[in-house]
């Protein structure tokens, strides 16, 4: 059973088109006009306005969260430095990226820890280890940032002639890295400057023995490894501490060695 | 984990109506008269939108798939300021929960009911033997359609939402 509908009079608004037939919308006739209604059917206004806040809430996250977008970016950046071994430039990005992001420790951390190698590099061994001590909160380079800290106290220790102070972190060292071809080194280094200042001969032996491990671990390579091992000889023999730039001075050629260096050399042959 | 349907639909009522307002859009922009819209009620379906038949396929796949579209852009719009701060910095204040809720909420209404995707099949079989490419094309689309659904018992429209709203654009940034 179907209504019959008049087919010149419209269901919405009953304007009688006289003998005209209207079109139809889904079977039924309707105007021109109302059929301009259902074919532009407005949106509620809470759906407008809806949307429009939605954007607008999602148009205020952006600029509120650029800074996370742009301090991950760095951070990435900073990854692929350090992976292309470009110290210096994941230094800048770690401390751009904790600039953008300061509710980040770890960012700020990995910054002081990058920083503390560059300091490192140039010899400023205080600062280093205070840029160490800052990055060591973040547990994931913890014990690399307490390691380069004992590096830098032990070298500050040196400068400042305090070869007690400097064997106490050398020894340190050696207990956090075991048999590390640095750790080693520096319980050499101390040892001789101990052994330098006081004659005693277990300090002598000491020092021997852990030129000895330094130079087995082969963590360091040929050149650093000779030079370190020459100024350490040459501090048992002269009993004389220099430090590394008075002993390229005095030696620009390499130091050929006393009786020191003879018997060290044998006893490794 | 086995949650009514329509409370689901309650939890993600923001997608219902963007779905809707989707479907409706695409009827205005090829001017199919709108009989009838519901943007959200407590029943199943949760939202509808009763339009006149239509007859050319170009407009039926743009009504039927458009929401889709929408739905799957809209997410990445509103999680993608937010999903930097959660994701890489694992941020989050009520604001960032709202953006995640709203963007995985309208994500996971993006695919088309199977009500949509049944009326594709029926206008892309018609427009198939007029050799229109579209409509080929269509038919593995709809495929999709009914496999989305049957997949959303095991919540693979919350899955959707989510790698959409996160998951892609984590890939998109960690690649650039």
């Amino acid at each position: 059973m179907e209504r019959q509908l008049d087919p010149t009079v419209c269901v919405e608004c009953e304007r009688d088109f006289g003998h005209e037939e209207i079109p139809k919308l889904a079977g039924v006739p309707i105007c021109e006009v109302c059929g301009e209604r259902y074919r532009n059917r407005p949106y509620p206004a809470w759906v407008k306005l809806g949307l429009a806040a939605l954007v607008l809430l999602t148009l205020f996250s952006f600029a509120r969260n650029w800074r996370f977008m742009a301090g991950y970016i760095k951070a990435r950046r900073a990854i692929t430095a350090l992976k292309g071994g470009r110290i210096e430039d994941a230094h800048r990005y770690y401390s751009a990226a904790a600039e953008n992001v300061p509710e980040k420790a770890e960012l700020r951390a990995m910054a002081d820890f990058f920083e503390g190698l560059m300091l490192l590099k140039d010899e400023k061994y205080k600062e280093a280890a205070a840029a160490f001590r800052r990055s060591g909160g973040l547990s994931s380079i913890r014990e690399a940032a307490e390691f380069w800290t004992l590096v830098c106290e032990a070298n500050v220790a040196f400068d400042e002639k305090d070869y007690d102070r400097m064997l106490e972190k050398a020894t340190a060292l050696y207990k956090l890295k075991g048999n590390d071809g640095l750790a080693c080194g520096l319980m050499a280094s101390a040892s001789a400057c101990k052994f330098a200042v006081s004659g005693d001969e277990k300090y002598r032996k000491q020092a021997l023995e852990f030129l000895d491990r330094a130079e087995a671990s082969g963590d360091m390579d040929r050149e650093e490894m000779r030079s370190w091992k020459d100024r350490i000889l040459y501090r048992l023999e002269a009993k004389e501490i220099i430090d590394s730039q008075e002993f390229k001075r005095r030696f620009p050629d390499g130091w050929k060695g006393g009786g020191a260096k003879k018997a060290a050399e044998e006893k490794r042959t | 984990m086995i949650i009514p349907g329509f409370l689901v639909s309650v939890a993600t009522f923001p997608g219902v109506i963007v779905h809707e307002a989707a479907h409706m859009f695409f009827c205005k922009l090829r001017r199919v008269a709108v009989l009838d819209v519901c943007f959200f009620r407590l029943g199943n379906p949760a939202g509808y939108v009763l339009h006149e038949k239509i007859e050319d396929f170009n407009t039926a796949f743009l009504v039927s798939v458009g929401p889709f579209l929408v739905n799957s852009l809209l997410c990445m719009f509103i999680c993608f300021p937010v999903f930097v701060p959660y994701e890489a910095f694992g941020i989050s204040d009520p604001l960032i929960m709202l953006h995640l809720w709203l963007g995985v909420s309208i994500g996971m209404h993006a695919f088309p009911s199977p009500e949509d995707g049944s009326s594709l099949w029926k206008q892309a079989s018609k427009a198939a033997r007029e050799l229109n490419p579209l409509a080929i094309l269509s038919y593995p689309l709809v495929v999709l359609i009914y496999i989305a659904h049957a997949l959303s018992f095991f919540w693979f429209d919350a899955i959707y939402g989510f790698f959409i709203g996160i998951g892609l654009p984590m890939i998109l940034l960690a690649n650039l």
